[in-house]
C-alpha cells in the first residue's frame, strides 16, 4: 500500500425506503484503485455494484439516500453525499461508459457533434474539430465515415467506441465502465476490452470494470472485489482470489464458469440476491449457501483477511477452525 | 448513402395538405347544418313583430325557402369566391368582415399563446426537475388553481380589480383607446405597425389594451402545457443519454436545456397543437369579455342572431388554423428527432 490510490471509496452507505420500509441497500462498500491498474467489480444484478459507483460521482438518482462514506480522487475528498462535489470530478478526471452506449449518446445530435461538445469544455473551438478527428482515430473510427451519423445509424460496437471517445474526450484519469461490453457480441466484446487494456498502458488510465461476468474480469483485472446484495464478500488480488476462493459465494460463482480446457458439470448459483428487508443484521448469502448454520444469522460477519486476501463468512472466523 | 429528403417531405405535406382540404369541407358542411339546425330563425330575430306574409317575403329573398342543399352549394361558391357568404348583421361580404377581424384575434392570440408557452414550459421543466420535493407539490398546486379558473370569470375580476379599482389598465373598449387612431397596416398587430411606423405611443397604447386579454387567454394554456411538459421531461431527464452527458462533465443546462427538453419536446409540441384549438375557441369568450373586435366576438354575435353565414365560416375558420396547426406540428417531429427523419420511427 505504498503507492497512493488515485480513486478510494470508503464505507461508503446507500439507503433507500421501499415498501415503506427503509433498505440498505449498499453497506460498508470500500475500493481502492491504483493509477493504471484495471480493478473488476463482480456481482449479481441488484448487489449494488453500479449504485455505488454511480454514487462516487454523485450521480446515484435523487431518491437514493446516501448516508455514510467518502470519496477521494487524486487527493480531493468529499463525503460520499456530496453529489455536487463528487460531480465535479467528472470534469477533472473521471469519466463513464455505460453497458447501453446507444442509449447513453444523445440521439439528437450526431457522433462527431458530441465528440467536439464534450472537447468545447477544456477547449478553444477552433482546435475541437481536430481533436475529436484525432480521437476518433483512438478508438479505432474513421472520422470521415461516422462523424455525421445519427447514433441510431451505426452499430453498437462502433456506438460504445463512439461514448469511449467522448469519455476520453474529458482526459480521464479513471474510467468507470458499467458493463460496457454486456450488449455486443462477443467478438467485439474481446476487441473492445483489448483495446481498453492498450488505453490503460499508454494514457495511465485507470478502470474499474463493473461485470457479472468473472471470466471477463479474471482475463483483464489485476484485483477485484465481489459484492452479493450490497455487501463485500470477498476481495483482494486476483491471483490470490482465483486460487483460493474462500467465500462460498465466490465458490459459486467460479464453478459457474465455463472452462474450454478442464470442462465441467457448470453448476448455476441457487436462488437470488437477498430480496428481504435489508436491515436486518444477517449474513445476505446464507439463505442460498450450502454451508449455512444458524450463527449465520446472528449478525453481519466481519471482513477478515484470510489467504492473501479479505473475507466476509463466519466459516473463516477465528474461533471456526 | 445518404436519402434524399426534400421530395419524401414534400409528397408527405401534399398529401397532408390535401387530406385537409377534404376535412374541411366535410367541417364545412356540419357546421353549416348545424348553423341550419339553429332553433331560431334569422328573420324573426332580426324582425319579430312582421306579419307570415312579409316573413315569407323575406325568406325568400334571403334564399331561406330553398333546400338546405341548395343553401350550402350556394354557400360553398362563394366560398370558393372568397367571399364565404354574405353577414346579414353587418351586410359585408364575411370575407370582409373576417378580413378585418382576424389580427385582431391573432395579435391577441399569439402573444397569448406566447404567454402561456413562456410560462408553462420553465414552470414544468423546474417541477420536473424538482420532482416529489416541496417546490413540485407548490407548482402542482398552482397549477390545479390556474386551471381550475374559469376565463370568464377572471377576465371581469381582472377588469374589476385592475382596471376599474386599481386604475392601472385602461378601459377594456377593444384593441385601441378611442384617443388613437390605428397605425398603418403592416403585420395587422398594432403593437407591431406602430413600432414600424414609428408611432410609439399608439404601440404603447395598443400593448397596455392588450395586457389584460393576453393574460386571461395565456393563462388557459399554462396548465396543460405545463403538465405535460412535466410528465415528459421527467421521463427524459431518466434517460442514459442525459446521466452520460452529466457523466461527461458536461454543464447542467447543456444537458437539461439541450438533450432531455429536446427529448421531451414530441409531448410537448403534441399537447401545443390542441391548445392552439383551444386558444382559438378560448378567444370568443376572451372578445366578449374586452370587446374585442376579433372573430370570437363576430363568430358570438353570428350566433345570436342566427346569422348563418358568418357562424359557418368562423368555424371553418378555426378548423383551419387547427389543421394547420397540426400539420406544422406533424412537420416538426422530423426537426426535433433525427431518428423520425431518417424515418426510424419512435
Amino acid at each position: 500500500m505504498s503507492d497512493p490510490a488515485l480513486f478510494e471509496m470508503r464505507d461508503l452507505t446507500i439507503e433507500t425506503v421501499r415498501d415503506g420500509h427503509r433498505r440498505r441497500i449498499v453497506e460498508g462498500m470500500s475500493l481502492s484503485v491504483r493509477h493504471g491498474e484495471i480493478y473488476g467489480l463482480v456481482g449479481e444484478s441488484g448487489s449494488g455494484k453500479s449504485i455505488s459507483m454511480m454514487a462516487s460521482v454523485g450521480l446515484a438518482a435523487a431518491s437514493l439516500d446516501i448516508t455514510a462514506g467518502d470519496v477521494s480522487f487524486a487527493g480531493r475528498r468529499f463525503a460520499a453525499s456530496d453529489r455536487r462535489g463528487l460531480r465535479s470530478n467528472l470534469s477533472h478526471g473521471v469519466s463513464l461508459l455505460f453497458q447501453n452506449a446507444k442509449g447513453a449518446l444523445s440521439p439528437f445530435l450526431t457522433t462527431g457533434a458530441q465528440v467536439e461538445r464534450v472537447l468545447a469544455g477544456r477547449l478553444p473551438k477552433s482546435t475541437c474539430r481536430r481533436e475529436a478527428i484525432e480521437l476518433f482515430r483512438v478508438c479505432g473510427l474513421n472520422h470521415a465515415d461516422l462523424a455525421d451519423k445519427y447514433p441510431h445509424q451505426i452499430s453498437g460496437g462502433q456506438a460504445q467506441r463512439v461514448a469511449m471517445a467522448c469519455a476520453l474526450a474529458t482526459e480521464p484519469r479513471l474510467l468507470i465502465a458499467d458493463e460496457p461490453t454486456t450488449a455486443l457480441d462477443v467478438t467485439t466484446e474481446r476487441e473492445l476490452l483489448r483495446f481498453l487494456t492498450r488505453l490503460c498502458r499508454e494514457r495511465d488510465l485507470a478502470i474499474v470494470l463493473i461485470a457479472h461476468n468473472l471470466s471477463l474480469v479474471a482475463e483483464y483485472c489485476s484485483g477485484l472485489t465481489i459484492l452479493h446484495a450490497g455487501q463485500i464478500v470477498e476481495r483482494g488480488p486476483l491471483a490470490s482470489v482465483f486460487a483460493e476462493p474462500l467465500h462460498p459465494y465466490t465458490r459459486g460463482l467460479i464453478a459457474a464458469v465455463p472452462d474450454v480446457d478442464a470442462p465441467h458439470e457448470l453448476e448455476p448459483l441457487a436462488g437470488s440476491v437477498w430480496g428481504g428487508r435489508s436491515d436486518i443484521e444477517r449474513c445476505r448469502f446464507s439463505h442460498r449457501c450450502p454451508f449455512a448454520q444458524p450463527d449465520c444469522e446472528a449478525g453481519v460477519p466481519a471482513l477478515l483477511p484470510r489467504a492473501g486476501h479479505e473475507v466476509r463468512c463466519i466459516l473463516y472466523r477465528e474461533d471456526a477452525t | 448513402m445518404r436519402p434524399m429528403r426534400i421530395p419524401p417531405v414534400l409528397s408527405y405535406v401534399l398529401r397532408r395538405v390535401a387530406i385537409s382540404i377534404v376535412v374541411l369541407i366535410g367541417i364545412s358542411a356540419v357546421a353549416f347544418s348545424m348553423a341550419y339546425l339553429l332553433p331560431s330563425d334569422p328573420v324573426t330575430s332580426r324582425y319579430p313583430d312582421i306579419s307570415n306574409e312579409q316573413r315569407a317575403e323575406m325568406r325568400r329573398q334571403m334564399g331561406l325557402d330553398q333546400p338546405l342543399i341548395v343553401q350550402y352549394a350556394r354557400y360553398m361558391e362563394s366560398v370558393f369566391r372568397g367571399e364565404f357568404g354574405r353577414s346579414l348583421g353587418t351586410g359585408n361580404s364575411v370575407g370582409e368582415d373576417l378580413a378585418r377581424r382576424i389580427p385582431a384575434t391573432l395579435e391577441l392570440a399569439v402573444y397569448g399563446i406566447l404567454l402561456g408557452t413562456a410560462l408553462a414550459i420553465p414552470l414544468g421543466m423546474f417541477a420536473a426537475i424538482r420532482r416529489g420535493r416541496p417546490t413540485d407539490h407548490v407548482l402542482r398546486l398552482v397549477n390545479i388553481a390556474i386551471q381550475s379558473v374559469p376565463a370568464f370569470w377572471l377576465g371581469v375580476v381582472l377588469i374589476f380589480v385592475v382596471f376599474y379599482q386599481l386604475r392601472w389598465a385602461p378601459t377594456p373598449v377593444g384593441r385601441l383607446s378611442p384617443l388613437y387612431s390605428p397605425p398603418p397596416f403592416f403585420t395587422g398587430f398594432y403593437t407591431l405597425d406602430g413600432l414600424l411606423s414609428g408611432k410609439f405611443d399608439v404601440a404603447l397604447a395598443a400593448g397596455r389594451q392588450l395586457i389584460l386579454p393576453v393574460l386571461v387567454l395565456g393563462l388557459g394554456v399554462v396548465s396543460p402545457l405545463a403538465r405535460i411538459t412535466r410528465a415528459a421531461m421527467g421521463e427524459s431527464l431518466g434517460e442514459d443519454y442525459v446521466t452520460f452527458g452529466r457523466a461527461l462533465g458536461l454543464r447542467e443546462r447543456q444537458v437539461v436545456l439541450g438533450d432531455a427538453f429536446r427529448g421531451a419536446l414530441i409531448p410537448i409540441v403534441t399537447t401545443f397543437g390542441f391548445v392552439v384549438g383551444n386558444v382559438l375557441a378560448g378567444a370568443a369568450i376572451v372578445e366578449t369579455v374586452f370587446s374585442w373586435p376579433g372573430i370570437g366576438r363576430y363568430a358570438v354575435t353570428a350566433i345570436t342572431t342566427s346569422d348563418m353565414a358568418p357562424v359557418s365560416t368562423c368555424i371553418l375558420l378555426v378548423a383551419s388554423g387547427v389543421a394547420l396547426t397540426n400539420l406544422l406540428v406533424d412537420l416538426s417531429y422530423a426537426l426535433i428527432d433525427p431518428r423520425i427523419r431518417h424515418g426510424y420511427g419512435k
